[in-house]
């Protein structure tokens, strides 16, 4: 089991938002977190990355090389270390700080963390070129500020890039197909869906869009904080065709 | 008056009618009063508080070169700088033409002055780096003239742990361009009074950066526009402890119609304990000007903290390169290497 939850709430300083929520992903699994505005998902994946907004509480372990950890006793970078992806909703701009030097320090942050020697520019260069061509960005896309100016879609493009660098074992998708472009999402499903086996996915979403690329496993039903349905990519279809009052 | 007077009887005085020119111009000066608005976060008795007994002041002024010339030195009048003009024995005077100068010491106990001259002619490039011990004191004054059709480049950079006021006084005459960039530390009293005056569609483009983590920095930055020119003035930093200020000042002359000038001030307050002052100050003699200026003070964003600590940085590497974009735009090919090896330190 790769990630486990059992009981998780999280609060703001005013108002709780996750009221006790269970979820068990297993290695390659991927799972949907579907509900209507304001439900919680995407604080769900930002409480599992660990933003420092949510005081959780309840328990959060992840399993890595055989070896249960407390994800809660673990800094956001510190997760990350452990394997741990949130592609943002909004990634965030970075003003003066161009993609390449970003990129080429998240990348060696991991390799320093393993004891690996650091890639210098021109190694890295090297190293990122292949992965650019697969997600059929730009050369010049290197030299822009991180996130800064970027379309919706290349924000997207520029997440799953990272996800391809630094191969995650658990991947929180929080609406990656909010303003998104169809060739975009396309090409993003297929980063998400050869990582898929190695890599466990948390795929938050509003819509079914993306579930029409990526087939999830299970599909959990979220409103008001808590899971009120599971079950297979059939429930996903059913949401889709009654929207969330039934439930 | 009578500070002045003691003050200048610790000095080991060599008498000369350049220096006592300077001396009775700032007798009549005095030095910076608590009320002096200008002054409002610099006390004089801050400056000399440190050494107090006589003999451990000690005149070092190692000048190869004497010539006044016809140097206009109207354009003074900070009383920092008459006291290094009336205690210098001569005022070095450097002529540069396309080529580079690197300026510099470390100062170690005692007083110094210095009063320097330099004319530039085509492209140049200077470079000045001053460290200083806490028992130093440093007062000097750099007057740079760029003859007409003339670029220089201009680094300064300050690490200074002594009581410093420096003066540097820039004439940009016409067609001129004037890239600068100062950066500093903070120290136990740091004074900077930058002063540029511009003619005929002269431009200058006067950035800083600085970073303090302890003492107290005053930048003091006045522009003035004699002519139709342009300026951009954008002074960035870190402020983790201790006191900082910034007072931009732009002077466009009823003479300047058709100027253009910027001024900026940015900051990012690491802690509590870290203080930033900035005050705009602007006077425009006629109508026909572009003007802008802004400041702001905050502190690092959590969010993109955030959002690189997900990707495995370190929260303090993290700061580092939030800190670096954010000083990125001031950053160029001929400071760049300097600057953030200072920064590291």
């Amino acid at each position: 089991m790769i990630l486990k939850i059992d009981n998780l709430i999280a609060e703001t300083e005013d108002k709780k938002i996750l009221d006790g929520i269970n979820l068990s992903l297993e290695r390659g699994e991927v799972h949907a977190i579907m509900g209507p505005n304001g439900s919680g998902k995407s604080t769900l994946s930002k409480v599992i990355a660990g933003h420092p907004e949510y005081i959780a509480k309840g328990s959060m372990s992840m399993e890595v090389d055989l070896k249960k950890r407390d994800l809660t006793s673990y800094s956001p970078d510190e997760r990350a270390q452990l394997g741990v992806f949130l592609s943002f909703q909004h990634p965030v701009e970075l003003p003066g700080v161009s993609n390449f030097t970003f990129l080429k320090a998240i990348f060696n942050s991991h390799l320093k963390k393993k004891g690996a020697p650091e890639m210098d520019a021109l190694e890295f260069r090297e190293h990122i070129t292949p992965l650019l061509e697969e997600l059929e960005i730009d050369d010049k896309f290197l030299e822009r500020f991180v996130n800064q100016d970027f379309s919706g879609g290349e924000k997207k493009r520029n997440e799953a890039l990272q996800m391809l660098l630094l191969k995650p074992k658990l991947v929180l998708l929080d609406e990656i197909d909010s303003g998104l472009d169809i060739d975009s999402l396309a090409l993003v499903s297929k980063v998400v869906n050869s990582l898929r086996g190695e890599t466990s996915f948390l795929i938050v979403t509003h819509y079914n869009r993306i579930l029409d690329y990526v087939k999830p496993d299970f599909v959990h039903i979220l409103i008001d904080g808590k899971i009120v349905k599971s079950g297979d990519h059939k429930l996903a279809e059913e949401v889709e065709k009654r929207g969330y009052n039934w439930l | 008056m009578a500070l002045v007077s003691s003050i200048l009887e610790k000095f080991n005085f060599i008498s000369s009618s350049l220096n006592n020119f300077f001396r009775d111009k700032l007798e009549i000066k005095g030095f910076p009063k608590m009320k002096n608005d200008r002054w409002k976060y610099t006390k004089t008795i801050d400056i000399f508080s440190s050494n107090q007994e006589r003999e451990s002041f000690d005149l070092k002024a190692n000048l190869p070169i004497s010539k006044l010339g016809s140097y206009d030195f109207r354009y003074l009048d900070d009383s920092f700088a008459f006291l290094s003009l009336s205690l210098v024995k001569d005022i070095d005077f450097i002529k540069m033409k396309d080529e580079k100068l690197i300026l510099g010491n470390s100062l170690l106990k005692g007083a110094y002055f210095k009063a320097l001259v330099i004319e530039v002619e085509g492209r140049c490039n200077i470079i000045e780096k001053f460290t200083s011990t806490e028992e130093t004191m440093f007062f000097p004054l750099t007057y740079i003239i760029l003859k007409r059709g003339s670029s220089l480049s201009y680094t300064k950079l300050q690490e200074h742990s002594g009581s410093v006021v420096d003066n540097t006084l820039l004439t940009l005459e016409e067609g001129s361009r004037l890239e600068m960039v100062t950066f500093s530390r903070g120290s136990r009293v740091l004074r900077n009074n930058l002063k540029v005056l511009q003619k005929t569609n002269s431009e200058s483009t006067i950035n800083g950066i600085y970073s303090v983590d302890k003492g107290h920095l005053d930048n003091f930055l006045r522009v003035e526009h004699l002519d139709r020119s342009r300026s951009k003035q954008k002074y960035k930093g870190i402020v983790e402890k201790g006191r900082v200020s910034f007072a931009g000042s732009i002077f466009i002359d009823r003479s300047a119609p058709g100027t253009e000038s910027h001024q900026l001030n940015k900051t990012i307050l690491l802690d509590d304990e870290g203080e930033m002052n900035s005050k705009p100050e602007l006077e425009i003699l006629n109508d026909d000007v572009k003007c802008s200026h802004g400041a702001t003070i905050g502190s690092i964003n959590e969010e993109q903290l955030f959002y690189l600590m997900s990707r495995g940085v370190t929260r303090n590497e993290a700061k580092l390169m939030l800190i670096n974009g954010f000083l990125n735009d001031l950053l160029d090919k001929n400071n760049r290497e300097e600057v953030l090896a200072c920064f590291k330190r």
